[in-house]
């Protein structure tokens, strides 16, 4: 996010390509600010919030430095970090498994005229009208209260996110470029991968990134129900009991992986993979 | 050399686009190591009797053959050059060179395929853009990399569709003298498909001139004449253009009761490849 905003940020355009006039301590002066709005505005709210905390009753408002201790115990600390550690993976396999099938789904649909119809026009708008508080339940019917029940519910919910964004990157491959692979391979298996899973590759950090915000939404959820560990059961679990300063660490916790997630994973693994862009970007324009 | 072996044989070939008749009992042979040129009218399916040739184009009665056998199995003893340069962007100009021997060769040692890749941009005279990204080359040098992918998986056969119709003036003529030149250093065979008549006169061992639809061959005309070629100067040459260009009138607007498929200016089918196929300006006919 921070660099998003970096890069498109006046100063910096100005910074990149303005004429030389540009002032050195009018960025600096500039970028202060905007730290100042990034940074010190929470750090102020925080505040805030440690103040009222001694006013309100604990189960409003806990000690943020008690929730604070209590997310870093979610993430460290043996007694607790299996309840994180377990939800990350199911979220992460949820994730990779609904990609992996919905790109399939669609590639199908592509490919196979016969299918097509099956599964843009009926399975996908089932499945995107599909509340997922029913297939929480469902799943508890159908799996008990297991692992595969938790990722079968944040499956299901984001599977349509995935096929409708690689519906569109489907729709929106080149002809021409295919023609053209054609014209020197009889290979489909190469084709695929050597031009349509590039071409589809902007597409699927999209679905990546949709689906891991939204499957931690949907994580809880299963988790309430359908499972005796993890992040959602905590959740639940502090709820019945109270404990205010675990519920609020259990939310911190998600901002924090889903946060950490998107600079650590997503932002540098897409920069590396689509590295021609910046190249592209860094090399002369044409005149 | 085997100069009179012929290469392509076309044997009254028909073809209809959503029941209109294109192409109407087309029969021609291209002899092994020669430059032929398919001139016509815009839309009277050169593009697609080339891609008949290239076997991107199954469905048609008649025959057709490359090298003996049907264009299908023939594929590796061909390379395509279209009408945009079809580059992937995500490549630079030296592994777009090496992308159609990767495609074609999936085997090879990414370091040999480089190796010749390279040998062939140099060729093409860009040797220095090998690290290019194709947003950083002009329309010129795309092309020109796009000739060099050609090259790179060494076809007995080059079938080029108007390579040459989106660029400038300059930029044309300029890259004509380098297919031919490049033409005779490697012996290879070359079909190239023109709607522009000087085009045509200044490229050609023989060309093979293309009515309006339904379309059969008007004329193979044998140019016979040295290279570098100057059209303003040579009579010869000069009289072969007005011969090609009063054949060309006769086909600028349907006489009256010509048993065409009844129509004035019919939209062009939507078959062959899709947007922009046959977009170019309207045939070059007078000067």
């Amino acid at each position: 996010m921070a660099r998003l905003k970096e890069l498109s940020s006046p100063e910096e355009r100005w910074g990149a390509s303005g004429p030389a006039g540009s002032s050195g301590a009018g960025r600096l002066r500039r970028t202060a600010q905007e730290r100042i709005a990034t940074d010190v505005i929470p750090a102020l709210i925080l505040l805030a919030w440690y103040l009222a905390s001694f006013r309100a009753p604990e189960y409003v408002l806990p000690n943020p430095l008690s929730v604070i201790l209590l997310t870093l115990q979610l993430l460290a600390d043996p007694a607790l970090f299996h309840h994180t550690y377990i939800s990350l993976g199911r979220v992460i396999a949820a994730v990779l498994i609904a990609l992996l099938l919905g790109s399939s789904l669609v590639l199908l649909a592509r490919y196979a005229p016969l299918a097509r119809g099956f599964i843009v026009r009926r399975l996908l708008p089932f499945l995107n009208a599909f509340p997922t508080l029913g297939w929480a339940i469902l799943a508890v019917y159908w799996f008990g209260v297991s692992d595969p029940s938790a990722i079968f519910v944040e499956v299901a919910i984001l599977l349509p996110f995935s096929m409708i964004t690689m519906w569109e990157g489907m729709k929106a491959l080149d002809e021409e470029t295919l023609e053209m692979a054609w014209s020197f391979t009889r290979n489909r298996w190469i084709i695929l991968r050597k031009v349509i899973f590039p071409l589809l590759l902007p597409y699927i950090f999209a679905v990546l990134r949709i689906s891991y915000g939204v499957a931690w939404k949907v994580a809880l959820i299963a988790e309430l129900f359908g499972s005796s560990v993890g992040l959602g059961y905590l959740l639940n679990y502090s709820r019945n009991q109270f404990n205010s300063p675990m519920l609020f660490g259990t939310i911190l916790v998600i901002i924090v992986l889903v946060y950490l997630m998107d600079r650590l994973g997503f932002e540098p693994l897409e920069r590396r993979m689509m590295k021609y862009r910046a190249e592209a970007q860094a090399g002369p324009p044409h005149v | 050399m085997q100069a009179a072996a012929p290469i392509v044989q076309f044997g009254h070939v028909r073809k209809q686009f959503a029941g209109r008749p294109v192409l109407d009992g087309i029969s021609f042979t291209i002899r092994r190591g020669e430059f032929a040129c398919l001139l016509g009218p815009s839309g009277c399916g050169k593009s697609t009797t080339l891609r008949m040739i290239g076997g991107l184009l199954r469905e048609f009665e008649g025959s057709v053959l490359v090298e003996g056998t049907r264009p299908e199995d023939r594929w590796r003893s061909l390379a395509f050059v279209f009408q945009s340069p079809r580059l992937v962007h995500w490549r630079t100009a030296l592994d777009n060179v090496a992308f159609g021997l990767e495609l074609r060769e999936p085997g090879m040692r990414a370091e040999e395929r480089r190796r010749a890749a390279l040998q062939y941009l140099v060729m093409m005279g860009l040797a220095l853009d090998a690290g290019k990204y194709p947003a950083h080359l002009s329309g010129g040098e795309r092309q020109r990399v796009a000739f060099a992918r050609a090259l790179a998986v060494d076809p007995a056969l080059i079938l080029m569709d108007e390579p040459f119709s989106d660029l400038d003036v300059n930029t044309r003529e300029r890259l004509r003298d380098q297919v031919i030149t490049i033409w005779q250093a490697t012996g290879k065979t070359i079909v190239f498909v023109t709607h522009d008549v000087d085009e045509a006169v200044y490229l050609a061992d023989r060309i093979f001139v293309f009515s309006r639809k339904p379309t059969q061959i008007l004329r193979i005309l044998d140019v016979g004449r040295p290279r570098p070629r100057d059209l303003e100067r040579d009579p010869a040459l000069a009289e072969l253009r007005r011969e090609v260009r009063a054949l060309f009138a006769t086909q600028r607007e349907p006489p009256h009761g010509f048993p065409s498929a009844g129509d004035g200016q019919p939209p062009e089918p939507a078959g062959p490849r899709g947007r922009g196929s046959w977009s170019g300006p309207a045939p070059r006919l007078g000067g």
